[in-house]
Formats: structure tokens, sequence, C-alpha cells
């Protein structure tokens, strides 16, 4: 199958006023991203993340290398119309509201005035939008603001979806739900770029990272295989007591004659905060609906109180 | 495509009215088509006081519309494209040449109503005036009438014609460069009539001039060489090709600087034929009058009416203004909105100078290189905008001359067509060439 994203020795140097060379942003990179996957680059401030997404888009030229999108060059006009991009700065035009946003950007996708009627509707009430969809958005705060944003990327029903930053901005009950937007896209065959400083929202929603580190991918993979830490091993035990855990780890500890440590899987702080919020408001707790099975990794490392080293 | 482009217009003109350069412009446009009819108080003619209120008024909007078809223009592209919101929109699926097209169609329609609202409050203001004025006077204010200026042509010929009966016919110089020489000296010259002394000039009548209700009108605007305006006694004879001369202004009085209405009977005017106008100084003036014929001798005839005259006055400015908003777009796609709108600036007073020196045409020989060029690029700016300046409407218009059709369908192909279309291919190369890096 042909991959949606696929670039070739791909590099991109700025240069100044005079021509000269000031910073070589993204230098040989060489990417396959494939269909209705969620694929997420990381990579520090300054790694070349949003310039890579710049250049599939065609908003800036590479300096060598190709990129094909859909099967396109990037940057190819009948391409762009299957894209939906959230740029890292959501910077709408101030004085038009939601739904006139949506609809204004509907209409460069060419959609009719009833599909465009539509779509808008539906996706203000995703975001959760419908109450301030008719004020500007120059009076929204920067979550606000981001939620048109988003909306706005998803117009077009896109194939390929770029998001340079998408949680930036959100308050956390929004992130997740953000996450959980991408996961469902990705579940009904679109493919998510993703771009994130938050690591532990790339960690739960993409299937393949990429690290970038001046303008270099660094490591690439399978979430699940670059996490996979093959030289230590970790029993899970539900509902083990310390009085019971204690005796089992020396008894381990004395049989292998190595160090062995006991702890106890901690929630993430996001998951901790979504389920205080969801007590807070009467819901179910979220925790019910999101909280990863300890198989898939999702736990601090942190040790508790219990835990030590062994004698 | 419709559908983009109409979508795109929307917003440009909605960011256009939040603009605040445009709305400050606006206001002052406001103010001065209702503020300043009110202010002009006239010259004490229905006649004197028409030009001032058209001619003014006109002129002022016209500049105010000028400056906010230019900068808003500029802010479309600029403010846009540095303001991060071209992100979004260079990452949607239109091309650089739907997107300019889009904000010109918006802006130029947004030039468009407000030049219209405009033209209808003047209207309105002059036909209260017309009301209120002396009928018969306003009746003569309302006439547009068409001009046949002396054709230089047969005045060569006849001293062509003199030269040779004297037989002093240079013979070293074709007959065609010595006429196209003594044409050229005709159009730049001024004429003197000294006291006592007349001079004549010759108009060719339409061989199917219009049948237009009116009496044609003789205008000669006349100086002298003093700054002080003296009256002076002038008798003006016309005389039709077979017919005997017939005197109309028996020593009436002129005053310098002032256009001269002298009404002709209708019954002068002989399709296809010559029409001879004589003016006699005085042999009692004090000093000699001075005239320029191609300027300021015109034999009008009646044409069609004020309103249709402003109707294409109208067409011309929005067909200007289109090609401003062009420019300001060009602008605004090459350059940030501060460079875009000083450039944009520049670019109106390069005109404005371009055709205040327009007709001094002689080349500069022995001046520094700087000042060659400077010549060189103002003669330029001259001559690129001369299509679209050529039919001079507010002044045709201000002085009762009707705009012919072929004068209006010239700036409307350039401001419309051309020019906008040499103007967004050059804007969609640069914009495909600029990276976007908000």
């Amino acid at each position: 199958m042909m991959p949606v994203i696929e670039t070739t020795g791909l590099r991109k140097i700025f240069r100044d006023f005079w021509r000269r060379p000031t910073v070589c942003a993204v230098d040989s990179l060489n990417l396959t991203i494939n269909n209705a996957e969620v694929f997420g680059l990381l990579g520090p401030n300054g790694s070349g993340k949003s310039t890579t997404i710049k250049m599939l888009l065609g908003l800036l030229r590479p300096t060598a290398g190709t990129a094909t999108v859909l099967g396109k060059p990037a940057g190819n006009i009948a391409a762009k119309a299957s894209v939906g991009y959230l740029p890292e700065n959501t910077c709408l035009h101030r004085f038009l509201t939601p739904r006139e946003t949506l609809h204004y950007y509907g209409s460069l996708f060419g959609l009719s005035a009833a599909t465009c009627k539509k779509r808008v509707g539906e996706l203000l009430s995703m975001v959760d939008l419908e109450h301030a969809a008719d004020r500007p958005v120059g009076g929204f705060s920067k979550g606000m603001a981001r939620r048109v944003g988003i909306a706005q990327a998803l117009i077009n029903a896109p194939e390929l979806l770029i998001l340079d930053e998408p949680t930036s901005g959100l308050d956390p009950v929004a992130c997740r739900e953000v996450k959980d937007l991408i996961r469902t896209l990705a579940n009904s065959g679109v493919t998510v770029v993703m771009t994130s400083h938050l690591l532990a929202d790339v960690e739960s929603v993409c299937d393949r990272i990429a690290i970038m580190h001046r303008g270099m991918v660094q490591a690439e993979g399978a979430v699940g295989d670059l996490l996979l830490q093959t030289d230590t091993t970790r029993f899970l035990i539900a509902d083990l007591s310390e009085a019971e855990a204690i005796p089992l780890r020396d008894e381990l500890a004395a049989r292998l004659g190595r160090e062995v440590a006991l702890d106890h899987p901690t929630a993430t702080l996001e998951t901790l905060f979504l389920d205080t919020i969801a007590r807070a408001t009467g819901q179910d707790s979220p925790l019910t609906h999101f909280r990863p099975s300890p198989f898939l990794n999702e736990t601090a490392t942190m040790q508790s109180p219990i835990s030590g080293p062994t004698q | 495509m419709i559908h983009r482009l109409q979508a795109i217009a929307l917003l440009a003109i909605r960011a256009a009215l939040r603009s605040r350069v445009v709305l400050m412009l606006g206001a002052l446009l406001l103010l001065t088509v209702v503020g300043l009819p009110v202010w002009i108080r006239g010259d004490g003619t229905p006649q004197g006081t028409f030009t001032l209120l058209v001619g003014h008024t006109l002129t002022a909007c016209f500049v105010i519309l000028a400056a906010t078809a230019l900068w808003a223009g500029c802010a479309a592209m600029a403010i846009e494209r540095h303001g991060g919101v071209a992100t979004l929109t260079a990452a949607k699926p239109v091309h650089p040449l739907q997107l300019w097209l889009g904000k010109w169609l918006g802006l130029t329609l947004l030039a468009t109503i407000m030049l219209t609202l405009t033209l209808l409050t003047l209207l309105l203001r002059i036909h209260y005036y017309g009301n209120t004025a002396i009928p018969a006077d306003w009746q003569r204010c309302n006439l547009i009438i068409a001009p046949d200026m002396p054709k230089p042509e047969i005045e060569a010929d006849l001293y062509l014609k003199k030269l040779a009966e004297a037989g002093k016919l240079p013979t070293d110089t074709p007959i065609s460069t010595l006429k196209a020489d003594i044409i050229r000296e005709i159009n730049n010259r001024y004429e003197i009539i000294n006291p006592g002394n007349t001079k004549t000039w010759h108009f060719n009548i339409p061989p199917h001039p219009t049948a237009k209700p009116g009496d044609p009108l003789l205008r000669a605007t006349f100086e002298t060489q003093h700054y002080l305006r003296n009256e002076s006694q002038l008798s003006i004879t016309v005389a039709a090709s077979d017919s005997p001369p017939l005197l109309l202004n028996d020593n009436g009085a002129v005053m310098a600087g002032e256009p001269l209405l002298t009404t002709l009977p209708a019954a002068v005017i002989t399709p296809g034929a010559p029409l001879a106008a004589t003016f006699s100084l005085s042999a009692t003036a004090t000093e000699p009058l001075f005239i320029h014929p191609g300027r300021n001798l015109a034999l009008l005839l009646p044409g069609i009416n004020f309103t249709a005259n402003l109707c294409r006055t109208g067409i011309i400015m929005a067909a200007i203004l289109a090609l401003f908003t062009a420019i300001g777009l060009t602008l605004g796609s090459c350059f940030s909105f501060p460079v875009a709108s000083f450039a944009a600036t520049a670019f109106v007073m390069l005109t404005m100078i371009g055709a205040c020196v327009y007709d001094d045409q002689t080349p500069l020989q022995d001046e520094p290189p700087i000042e060659r060029a400077g010549w060189h690029i103002i003669r330029t700016a001259t001559i690129a905008s001369r299509p679209l300046f050529a039919a001079a409407p507010v002044k045709r218009l201000v002085s009762n001359e009707e705009i012919p059709l072929h004068d209006v369908a010239q700036p409307l192909v350039t401001g419309l067509i051309y020019a906008p279309a040499l103007l967004a291919l050059f804007s969609t190369v640069i914009l495909r060439r600029k990276e976007v890096e908000g």
C-alpha cells in the first residue's frame, strides 16, 4: 500500500537576507508514514519538527530531497484538499465568529453551503463551542481559539491530519478529548501526524514516533518497541498486600541472587486530575474510561514508600 | 472556483471594514462628500458654483478613495501574510492567484460601492443646487457639450502653403517632417493677440453632429502677462464656409483667466464644413492677450446630460480605483505593510508629479545623471499611467464636456483587465516563491 507521507533526503537550510545559510533546520530526513497511523514527531525546541510539517504542506520549500503527500508532491493543491492542518499558533481572523471561521475555511475547500452548514454544526458541537459559536474569536481564550483551530482542521473530513502541538493551550480535560479524538480518527482510517512537547500525550496516542534533534531523526519506531526495556522484568499482581509482597520479593531475590525492587504502579497526574474533576462535576470517573492497562506501561515508575532495595 | 472567490472577496471586504486606516479614510470621505459642498460658497455665478462644487468635491473624494484602495490592498495581503493567518490559508487548496483575485474583487467592489455612494450624494446636492439656482443659468450648467478643438493640421497646411508660395519651403527636409514640427510648435505655442489685431482659428464640424437640443458654445480662456487680472474688450466673429461672418461679441468684456463662454446660433453649424472663429482685441486695450489654443479654446456642441456624464466619470474612476487596489495588493504581496504602504504612497506622488511635468518632454542633456534618472523615472510613470489619466474625467465634467465612450473604454480595459491581469500574474509568482514562515 502506498504510504501517505514519504520523504527522501529532505533538507531545509534557512538563509538570511543575503542568501547566506544561517541554520540547517532539517537534514537528511527519511520518513514513511502509513495509512491510518498516528505518527508523532518529538524533539526539543528548534529540532525541526514544525519545519518538517511546513515542508510537507508546501509552506516551506525544501533545500534538497523530495516529499510526497497522498502520492503527490508536497504542496500540491489537489493533495491539500485532503489534508487538515492545525498550526502551532492558532492565528484566526479576530472579527469572525467560530461559525463564520469554519464556513470560510469550508468554502476554501469548495464545500457546498448545505454540507458546510451541517459540518460546521457537527464540529462546533464536537469541540464544545456551541455556546460561543456566534462570538468573535478575538475575545476568546487561547484554549477556545485552539478548539476553533482544531475544528477548522477537520472541516474537510481530511484523509491526513497534521497537528502541530495540538494540545498546546488546552486544559487537561480538553487534552484528553483531543487525544481521544485523534485515536477515534485513526480508527476510522485517518492518518494523523502530530508534534508535541508533552511526551505523555504522544506516548498515549501515537502508534509510531520519530525523535528529532538538530534536524535529524535520532530514533524512530513503534512506541511500544522504543519504550520496551528488555533488561528489566516486572511482575504485576492484583490485590497483593504488603505482608504478602515482601516475603515474595525476598524469596525471589534469594533465588535469583540479584536485587529485586518492589513498587506499586502509580496513576498519571492527568488521570488523577480528570478523576477529581469528574467527581466534582458528578460524572463518571474518566479513569474508568481512560485509565490504560498497566501492561501498556503507562505508569510512572516512581518508587512508593513501601518499596526499596532488597537487603 | 466561484465559491472560493466569493468567500475570499467577502472576507477581504469585512477585513477592510475592520481596518482602522480604512475606517478613518471612510469617515474623512463622509465628511468631504457631505461637508465640502456645504462649505463651498461658489463665486456668485451658477457656472462657477457648479464648477467648484463638482470639481473640488469630486477631486477630494477621489484622492481619499484612491488612498483607501491602495492602503486596503496593501493591508489585505501584507497584514495577512505577516499576521500568521496566511499559514492557515496557504495550507488550504487555494492557488495564490485565486487568493489575489478574490481579494481584488472584494476590495474593488468595496471601493466601487463607496464611489457610487459618493457620486449619488454629489448628484443629489447638484440637483438641490439646480433647483434653487436661476433655471436658465442652471440649464446651461446642466448642458454637457462635446468639444472640437481647433485642428493644428489646418493651420500647418496653411503655413506650408504660404511658405511654398513665397518660395521659402526648405528642400532638404521632407514635407511630413516639416508638418510634424509645425504641428508640435502649434500645440506647444501660446498665441498672442495684440491690441487692434485679430486672430482666427478653424474648427472641424463633424459630418454627423449630435442631434441633442441646445446651442453650441465657444469657450476661450485668455491670459495676460500681468499677475493682476485686467478686463479687456474683445469681439468675436464666426463664419461657416459658405455663409457671411456673424459678429457675436462686439467689444464685449473679457477677464483674463476666466473662461469666456459665447453662445453660437445653431444655424452657423454646418455638418462637415469648417467653422472659422475670429477674435479681435480692441485697439484701446492696454496689453495683449495670450491663449493656448490646444488647452483653452474649444467649440462645444450639445451632448449628453450631466447625470450621464457623471456616470461615465464614475466608471473611469472605478477603473482607476480597481487598478490602485491591484497595485496595493501587489505591493502587499511583495513587502510588509509599512514598506508596502510607503511604496504605494510614493507611487501616487510619483504619478501626480509625472502628471504635472508631463508637458515638459524636453530630455535633459547636461544635467547630472541623478537628475536625468529622476526625469526618466517620472516620465516612465507618466507614460505608464497615461491610459488611465488621459481621460481626465473630473476636468472634463466640470468643463461641461462630454466624455466620449471610447475614452471610458480605454481606462476600463486598462484598469479592470490589462493591468490587473499583469499585476496578478506578477503577484502569483512572488507569492509562490515566498515561504510562509508564520
